[in-house]
């Protein structure tokens, strides 16, 4: 609706003679600049937008689907533009001014009619989207709109799609040994609790380094208390919380913000668990020892001696690794005269909680596998 | 000097964190107190904390801490090297 003098007299009736005044002089102040510009004309603007519609056309629609993740790139429609904004700013192009929002849904049925496996996505305004679905089967499809209520027709992308997990050959290669670290876990007596200490080459409160890929971040000391005597336990620091985690089992520190630190056995209070041995002879000759359990807390090597009726003479020496036996020597198998009933008793291999004891160090690079493979780890 | 720069309970690892800081050389260096929530592996059986002087612990540590610190400042001055 034109600005002029009779609708001036309209807005103006019943109230103050200033507002009738300053709406003349706005008029004349708009008379005078199109008489040196050219002809503006002022219409009416509503403060809230109009609903805009009709929705934009389809939008470009490409998938790729690689290494578990699923890959969507969308091109705005570059020719449609929405009402509103043509109304206010003289016409823009999509992607100068009107945001394009897309809805994304994933299904296992192409007529996306399964609800169990239906997936409606948020709708936004990003042209890239990646989605990780390793080894699912799904079919895409897309619809679009200026204002989230008028959408265009949905689109299905062509074909189901279908990422296979994270190949080998999209990792850097020796990926999962490709990390280190240069921690010391260990563990000593401190009255009647047993203290679990992290530590770098610098000694006992010294920050340690962690290797990984090309990175070498610092990880701070750590003296972590109240850890119950005589367990096995696993370190790990956790990136998120800037905290170290200390459980039972290695798989309880598998989440992915997780870095493994060390395996500690911590110190005992009393006598260490000593470990239980089976010789094995050949034609009354001890050949090999079975490691039926390798024991706990041993801050020395245990003695162990064949027990026989008949044989004598055989000897052999223990090693021990993280407070428990990792291994044997054999240096004398004895006089021949050894029976498959002979046994091997253990003594010694104390640390009564006083200083030392339990594990010595973490010891393994920051690969709990590393020297555990004897343990299936 | 090593300061305790936050603590807090954290429920899920069993934790009382203690995050000290030595502003001299930005060192971090965590304390954490097992709070015995979790059971023996093997008995189940709850190791009981009502015992166990926290404080006492936490302490000690932060004086060890200070002590080893204080050797690396000597060592700095004596030798004129600066510590960063």
């Amino acid at each position: 609706m034109p600005l002029n003098r009779a609708r001036i007299e309209s807005a103006a009736h019943g109230h103050p003679l200033a507002l009738r005044q300053t709406l003349i002089a706005i008029s004349d102040e708009i008379d005078g600049i199109n008489q040196h510009v050219g002809r503006i004309t002022a219409t009416k603007v509503d403060t809230v937008a109009q609903s805009i519609n009709p929705p934009p056309s389809a939008a470009g629609f490409a998938i790729t689907a690689q290494d578990g993740r699923v890959r969507v790139t969308l091109t705005n429609p570059q020719n449609r533009v929405a009402a509103t904004q043509k109304l206010v700013q003289g016409g823009p192009s999509n992607i100068a001014g009107a945001a394009i929002y897309h809805e994304l849904s994933s299904c296992e049925s192409v007529a996306f009619d399964d609800a169990s496996t239906l997936t409606v996505y948020p709708a936004s305004t990003a042209t890239t989207q990646e989605f990780t679905a390793p080894n699912t089967a799904l079919y895409w499809r897309l619809r679009s709109s200026f204002d989230q209520n008028a959408w265009n027709g949905y689109q299905v992308f062509g074909g189901v799609v279908k990422p296979r997990a994270l190949s080998s050959a999209s990792s850097v290669p020796n990926l999962s040994l490709n990390q280190s670290n240069f921690a010391t876990v260990d563990s000593v007596a401190a009255g009647a609790t047993p203290i679990v200490r992290v530590y770098g080459t610098g000694g006992v409160g010294a920050a340690y380094t962690r290797s990984v890929g090309m990175q070498s971040p610092q990880r701070p000391g750590a003296t972590l208390l109240n850890i119950p005597y005589g367990a096995n336990k696993f370190v790990a620091y956790d990136t998120e919380q800037r905290i170290y985690q200390v459980k039972d089992q290695l798989p309880q520190t598998f989440s992915d913000p997780w870095e493994p630190v060390g395996f500690v056995s911590v110190v005992f209070s009393g006598a260490p668990t000593l470990p239980v041995l089976k010789p094995i002879f050949t034609s009354g000759f001890l050949v090999g020892i079975q490691r039926i359990s390798d024991g706990n807390g041993l801050s020395t090597p245990p003695l162990g001696v064949v027990v026989s009726g008949v044989g004598h003479n055989a000897a052999f020496v223990l090693f021990i690794t993280n407070g428990q036996v990792s291994g044997y020597q054999i240096n004398n198998g004895g006089d021949g005269n050894y029976v498959n009933t002979d046994t091997i008793s253990v003594s010694g291999g104390i640390s009564a909680g006083v200083g030392g004891g339990g594990g010595v160090s973490g010891g393994n690079g920051g690969r709990f596998y590393s020297n555990r493979q004897n343990q299936g780890l | 000097m090593f300061e305790i720069k936050e603590q807090y309970i954290d429920p899920h690892a069993g934790m009382h964190v203690i995050r000290l800081h030595e502003p001299e050389t930005k060192r971090e260096h965590l304390i954490q107190i097992h709070l015995g929530l979790d059971a023996c592996p093997t008995c189940g059986h709850v190791t009981p904390r009502e015992e166990f002087d926290a404080t006492a612990h936490v302490a000690e540590t932060i004086d060890k801490l200070n002590e080893h610190h204080a050797q690396v400042r000597r060592y700095a001055e004596k030798h004129r090297v600066a510590i960063r």
